[in-house]
């Protein structure tokens, strides 16, 4: 049964050539990115190598979306600057381990589906909050230097976007290899003094061993490491799964969640064992994976292979590369990442879409964290619903003179936002005999609701009113409190009687 | 003209213009004749979600993802169109080729997707579900079977029959009795409901090297098809199953076998293979499979 769930012949060999061709171009893309998040995260570069190298291998046994690329990623990078800073790399080994535990566990426990929790804004704030981190964590590279590395960079940046103009081979050769060799070749050639890809670290020679972090087993390391590793397994599974569905749609398959939260787990763990950094699914990479014809696991697993005998045989020419080649590439990437439509869009889309959005990208960009920024996004788009759904209420006032009874007839949502504005509802000063609460066509939905009305009808007692409330079972059976699924029109019904 | 939402129960014949198409069809209109059912001709439409643009420039400019889904989108949506309008013709040719013999109860049903997927969503439509051993995947008649039939004979809760060859009358049916759940079903449907009609000759077949075992195997058989008017045959044989089958269908020149199917996980069958699997690669006639 589990073997054949993770061997599909149909979702591993359906498009051989496609996938050969884009593994390569992927694992090209890959290299320069897995060194220059290794860089961010302040280790030596074949941490992020070999992460890059077991999180695509593993991932494309067991991952839940055929064709998508994960490895080392900036997002993770980011929050693991401090962890390694003030304990050293076996920490961060252990971290990744643990975050693919609890991320394992989200698998189990289905908690993919918690991803509809979260607003297409925030999304999108996400994505651009990304893009800008990327973007941010380049500039050490391009202050204090000499402006050959300005020249060089903005040389790279060129070919990049010029060549694939080129007829014919432009669409054949990647362009960002064109890049490195062709700066490469230039600061070799001319002997330019400035830093290189062997100056920030050590490179993989040996293929990764299985090793176990060097850390004291005990609490207080547990402590140190739980909350990098929840950090970690949110954002790793919150851009996985994004990256999952913007894949789902340019090819217009389907792919299982949460399978891919478990697979996601499994990655990190074998990464850690392997001396890799936490990573999980790159929206850049997937999307070139895609553009370059990739659609099955044979791609993804391709890429990692690849990379692996590129860096290893190739590690000397490797570390020759300077840092402006990297940095032009990285540059790319944070382009390439970010939702440029978002920006368009900003125009016609409600303000608080927009400030949930601008809110988020803050938010990340101020604490570095995509975990942060991202709860703020959903606490506020929340917000802005509850506000939004508490608008939905009314009431119709009748008043029958021979019984002198005034009648209070409310329509809609009564809730902790609204409850307020109920009680709001109730002329107290006048002077009546009787009153008639109909709550036929009301919903209340929690405690607070209840709250307000009992506040309403001892008030109107006191001042010395008989009050008789209609349709309050109606009413009060909306107040649920599970997580039940009302999708037939007799369940709703039942629920939202009157209405 | 009956929609596939109206419709309760019916024989479905699944079709995607592959070489057994007609074969499917022509067996699928026997069947739900003698069932007087409705036929329902399906076609899906599956997306393979591969392209044939493929740019290896590796770069990613600004607003790339919408670009690229454009790109994507629009390509699939001329591919689909063509493909769709080609299966329809080959529906609306099939669906004339039923009329034409006679039987007006047939609607013809275009579906997104795998076939595996939308079997799955028309599940309790299904009295029985025909379809070729051949997709247009497999062009290539290798002995290999696609792993999306072996998906739908295992979770696809209906009698679902494989054609393998040309359309030729039926006129005897065997079934190969070996007294588990499935192949009690396969003598149910096959032996005492009019799923192939009332005048086949029966074969009831249980291979077994133990004799007093085979005695009882085949009393319990004859229990289950109680009708003693029908035409039936009991044969018991010894020996390996498979040969014994295959050299059964052979002497008694036998129009269609019926089976129970996987009997055994999905774990245990790819270690040790499955007797079901062997008997689909092997066996020349279509195949009646039940749970």
């Amino acid at each position: 049964m589990l073997l054949q769930k993770y061997l599909r012949k149909d979702e591993w060999f359906s498009n051989i050539k496609g996938d050969t061709l884009a593994g390569l171009v992927v694992a090209l893309a890959l290299i320069p990115e897995a060194i220059a998040f290794s860089i961010i995260a302040g280790v030596d570069p074949k941490v992020g190598l070999y992460a890059s190298f077991c999180i695509a291998v593993v991932i494309s046994f067991v991952g839940g979306r055929p064709g998508m690329i994960s490895a080392a990623t900036g997002a993770m990078a980011l929050l693991m600057v401090t962890l390694v800073k003030e304990y050293g790399l076996e920490y961060l080994l252990a971290a990744t381990v643990l975050t693919g535990i609890l991320q394992m566990i989200a698998g189990y426990f289905k908690l993919g589906r918690l991803m509809s929790f979260v607003p297409r804004a925030v999304v999108v704030g996400f994505v651009n909050a990304l893009a800008i981190l990327i973007f941010m964590a380049q500039l050490p590279e391009l202050t204090n230097v000499t402006w050959h590395v300005y020249a060089l960079t903005a040389a790279g940046l060129g070919i990049i976007y010029l060549f694939p103009y080129i007829p014919k081979i432009g669409t054949l050769l990647p362009s960002p290899l064109v890049t490195i060799v062709a700066i490469t070749v230039v600061v070799v050639l001319f002997g330019i003094d400035i830093r290189t890809v062997g100056d920030m670290g050590e490179l993989p020679d040996t293929l990764p061993m299985f090793l176990i972090p060097q850390i004291p087993f005990n609490f207080e390391t547990l402590m140190i490491i739980l909350p990098y590793s929840v950090s970690l397994a949110i954002v790793g599974l919150l851009e996985s799964l994004m990256t999952a569905t913007i894949i789902d749609d340019l090819t217009d398959t389907k792919s299982d969640k949460n399978q891919e939260c478990s697979g996601q787990g499994m990655a990190n763990i074998a990464s850690g064992f392997m001396g890799g950094m936490a990573g999980c699914a790159m929206i850049g990479q997937s999307v070139i994976n895609v553009k370059s014809g990739g659609r099955a696991r044979l791609s993804t697993f391709l890429a990692g292979v690849f990379l692996l005998i590129m860096v290893v045989f190739l590690s000397d020419l490797i570390s020759i590369i300077p840092m402006a080649a990297l940095v032009a590439v990285m540059i790319m990437v944070s382009i390439g990442t970010f939702d440029w439509g978002s920006v368009k869009r900003l125009k016609t889309l409600p303000l608080s879409t927009n400030i949930v959005m601008l809110s988020t990208v803050i938010v990340v960009v101020w604490t570095h964290n995509l975990a942060l920024g991202v709860f703020v996004g959903v606490l506020l788009a929340s917000l802005f619903f509850a506000n939004k759904i508490s608008h939905f209420m009314y009431s119709q006032t009748s008043y029958d003179e021979q019984t002198d009874t005034k009648e209070y007839k409310i329509v809609g949502q009564v809730f902790f936002n609204s409850a307020d504005r109920f009680v709001e509802f109730f002329d107290f000063k006048e002077v009546v005999e009787n009153v008639t609460i109909d709550l036929t066509r009301a919903n209340f939905w929690d405690i607070s609701a209840v709250y307000a009305l009992d506040k309403v009808v001892i008030k109107l007692r006191r001042e010395g009113a008989n009050v008789n409330i209609i349709g309050q079972n109606s009413a009060t059976s909306t107040i649920i409190d599970r997580f039940g699924v009302h999708d037939k029109p007799e369940d709703i019904e039942k629920v939202m009687g009157g209405h | 003209m009956q929609d596939i939402k109206s419709v309760k129960k019916a024989v479905f014949a699944c079709v995607d213009g592959s070489k057994y198409s007609e074969a499917v069809c022509d067996y699928a209109l026997h069947v739900a004749k003698e069932l007087n059912l409705t036929l329902v001709l399906l076609n899906t439409i599956e997306h393979s979600g591969i392209s044939s643009i493929t740019n290896l420039s590796g770069s990613i400019a600004l607003g790339e993802r919408e670009t690229l889904l454009q790109e994507l989108s629009e390509e699939d949506a001329l591919r689909n169109k063509e493909t769709i309008a080609r299966q329809r013709e080959l529906l609306k040719e099939l669906k004339a080729r039923v009329s034409n013999s006679g039987y007006t109860n047939v609607i013809i049903s275009q579906r997104h997707g795998t076939l595996y997927e939308n079997l799955k969503e028309l599940e309790n439509k299904l009295r029985v579900v025909i379809f070729g051993l051949f997709g247009m995947g497999h062009m290539d008649d290798s002995a290999e079977i696609g792993s999306h039939v072996e998906d739908i004979i295992r979770d696809v809760d209906a009698p679902i029959i494989l054609i393998n060859k040309e359309y030729t009358p039926i006129k005897n049916v065997m079934i190969a009795f070996n007294g588990e759940s499935g192949s009690s079903r396969a003598l149910e449907e096959v032996a005492s409901s009019p799923m192939l009609g009332r005048e086949v000759k029966r074969y009831v077949v249980n291979v077994n090297n133990n004799k007093s075992k085979s005695d009882e195997l085949i009393k319990h058989a004859k229990e289950i098809i109680k009708d003693d008017s029908l035409n039936c045959e009991f044969i018991q044989k010894s020996g390996e199953a498979l040969e014994s089958i295959l050299d059964c269908i052979d002497k008694k020149s036998i129009d269609m076998l019926a089976i129970g199917s996987y009997s055994h996980g999905k774990l245990k069958s790819a270690i040790f293979g499955s007797f079901t699997t062997k008997l689909i690669q092997n066996v020349k006639i279509p195949l009646i499979i039940l749970k």
